[in-house]
């Protein structure tokens, strides 16, 4: 078995040739990666990140994760225009991509968004029935098992507390996790190699079947011949910064892009792709995501115990999904309001500090375009019924805290101070402006959508591109459309579906 | 403390100074700054966070703690820079400014400042925090990485 080749330790330029090559190496890429190589493929699979073995992540500290392994080091933006508020992105750029930095979360595309995608989107094929197969191979692939009670935070178990006094239970979490012992850092790499991430699942089954899998390389060009594309370009990255070295040259019979809804549709803007549709690059979704934290007066320890347990869809109707996690005590205290005495004094409540998070299953209105240097410029307007969503989410989640005893609130508002339920009721939170609203998101999915007419879409249902043959995207990219959940499953279904109907397919 | 292979930098002294100075005032209490030592070891550790991110969040980085450090002394009517103020007006001056319509740039500096500080240690059990797998139990710098996906 070849070990995974570092881009930055290859002398002079690096030039290649394989039947697939494919561009990420995360929950899309190493899912197409492998199942074409256990398919007999000669897959070549090139990441522009670094490699971060496992038992690296698992010694750093959460901000040398940050540093090392998440792209812009976690400080990546969409620009809210419209009165939507600016969104801090976060995604992985490591060997596994987000994978690697996700809680875990496994849920199905739900049927009501493939009922969508039928009827709205002409994906008829894409039926709960099947997709079955997809989803059993992942789920297989990955182990995915529910998360059991007893592991549930104090913070969850009071939320869950709440929502049971306010008339709903929680639902038991899926995650892809082999032997959790709920220490609540999934997000910064498993430090005991528990979570089935794809570097540790399928990348290792890929590169059993032969692939050849490359971190540093950054590819910023399709190569095309005729209508055809035949290859990538690009550079090899060098040390802590990046910077470019040799260059990089893929020649192959059938192009992947699995880079993200951020940089795919720039390599295939770049590629003259959709020109005609001026469909790429547009319809971006993020689930937009807002904590609600609440003070009790007993200890909560909110770290202890796994990382997202429990989830509800009892407002879905209202658009919202409510999940719970935890996050570290800086990135907590950062959120608190205060300067100084007050905020050490805040800081100092976070062991009384509960937590749970709501997502809206938003309509999309994101531009993705191309900015100056590697990282593009995204802007993101929400639909009137997504504003609206946003002050019910705070609300619902602040009320359940309230249910389960909590002292006071702290909203997803900067510098807004904790309020009391009294102060809840008479809030005019459909007016907090914009700038003041504290939103973040793990899930930008849908800028290279899926489709039946080259018209309305990016790709045809089989995920190749409409005017580059050979050219193919299997990413979050693809989604026509939000999902409500965590979609990390849903790409990796998708993934393997477009990798199946690639499989039946000779190449050229 | 392990020594890194090579030491980075992502902020220059001027930028160095100004984090500091919003440090001490950001993480006071009722006996004072923190100790000079754990803000030197914050101050370097945002040396080397900036060092890593890339060049577009430097930027933004490096506005952000532009901004607050002539923003929030204008709002609290003094024309100085923020670290020309003594602790308290520091204090008052950033409250303003999370309080104000420009309190993002404020955040994105003061999310930068927590995320690392709470690190330490000693910050961290001052707070009560006992995460044992997300935290070491003694300071140590920034890690690097070197072959085969090892730590150098």
């Amino acid at each position: 078995m070849t070990a995974i080749v570092q881009g930055r330790e290859h002398q002079g330029d690096l030039k290649l040739d394989c039947d697939v090559v494919v561009v990420g190496s995360g929950a899309a890429g190493s899912v197409v990666a492998t199942e074409l190589a256990e398919a007999g493929l000669d897959v070549v699979v090139l990441e522009e990140g670094p490699h971060v073995a496992p038992e690296s992540y698992a010694k750093m500290r959460p901000s040398e994760s940050i540093r090392h392994m998440w792209r812009d080091a976690g400080m990546g933006f969409a620009i809210g225009v419209g009165g939507t508020p600016t969104v801090n992105v976060t995604m992985g750029r490591t060997i596994g991509g987000s994978s690697v930095l996700t809680g875990g979360v496994c849920f199905r595309i739900p049927e009501a968004v493939l009922d969508v995608w039928a009827k709205v989107h002409g994906l008829r094929d894409m039926t709960p029935e099947k997709m079955e197969p997809c989803f059993r191979a992942v789920e297989d692939a990955v182990h995915v098992e529910e998360v059991p009670v007893a592991m549930r935070s104090r913070s969850t178990t009071l939320f869950a507390e709440g929502a049971s006094k306010l008339g709903f239970e929680l639902k038991p979490m899926s995650r892809n996790t082999k032997g959790c012992n709920g220490c609540g850092r999934c997000n910064f790499g498993c430090p005991h190699g528990a979570k089935m991430s794809v570097d540790v699942s399928y990348l290792p089954r890929a590169i059993r079947a032969g692939a050849r899998v490359y971190s540093d390389c950054l590819v910023d060009r399709i190569v095309t011949k005729g209508d055809h594309a035949v290859g990538v370009a690009g550079a090899l990255l060098d040390g802590p910064r990046a910077r470019r070295r040799g260059s990089l040259e893929v020649r192959a019979r059938r192009v992947v892009i699995a880079a993200g809804s951020y940089h795919s549709p720039l390599l295939l803007q770049q590629a003259g792709v959709g020109r005609a549709s001026g469909q790429v690059g547009r319809n971006l979704t993020l689930h937009p995501a807002f904590r609600v934290m609440a003070r009790f007066d007993d200890p909560v320890r909110g770290w202890k115990g796994a990382l997202q347990s429990a989830w509800s869809d009892q407002y879905e109707h209202e658009r919202i999904t409510l999940t719970g996690l935890f996050i570290p005590p800086g990135v907590l205290a950062a959120t608190m309001p205060g300067i100084g005495v007050e905020h050490t004094r805040r800081a100092a409540q976070i062991p009384h500090i509960a937590l749970f998070g709501g997502l809206i299953h938003d309509d999309g209105g994101g531009t993705v375009r191309r900015g100056i240097g590697r990282e593009p410029i995204v802007t993101y307007r929400m639909s009137n019924a997504d504003r609206a969503a946003m002050p019910r989410v705070w609300r619902r989640m602040a009320e359940v805290f309230l249910a389960a005893g909590a002292r006071e609130i702290f909203l997803p508002i900067l510098g807004e101070h904790a309020v009391d339920a009294d102060r809840l009721r008479t809030m005019d939170l459909d007016h907090i402006p914009p700038t003041r609203i504290e939103s973040a998101s793990q899930h930008p999915l849908g800028t290279c959508r899926m489709g039946i007419s080259p018209e309305h879409s990016v790709v045809n249902p089989d995920g190749e591109a409409w005017d580059l043959r050979e050219l193919w995207v299997a990413d979050g990219s693809t989604l026509p459309t939000s999902l409500g959940v965590n979609p990390q499953l849903s790409i990796m279904s998708m993934a393997t579906r477009i990798a199946w109907k690639m499989r039946e397919r000779p190449l050229p | 403390m392990p020594a890194n292979e090579e030491t980075l930098h992502g902020a220059t002294p001027r930028m160095l100074a100004a984090i500091e100075a919003l440090a001490e005032a950001l993480f006071s209490t009722d006996a004072g700054p923190p100790p000079r030592a754990r803000i030197e070891w914050l101050s370097r550790e945002m040396d080397d966070f900036l060092a890593r991110a890339g060049s577009r969040s430097r930027f933004v980085f490096r506005m952000s703690l532009l901004l607050v450090s002539i923003a929030a002394p204008i709002l609290r009517g003094r024309f100085a820079s923020l670290r020309a103020l003594p602790i308290e007006e520091r204090t008052e001056a950033l409250e303003r400014m999370e309080r104000s319509r420009l309190a993002l740039p404020l955040l994105a500096v003061k999310a930068m400042l927590c995320i690392l500080y709470y690190e330490h240690p000693d910050a961290a059990k001052e707070i009560g925090f006992d995460g044992a797998c997300l935290l070491p139990i003694a300071p140590t710098a920034p890690v690097a990485l070197g072959r085969a996906g090892r730590l150098a």
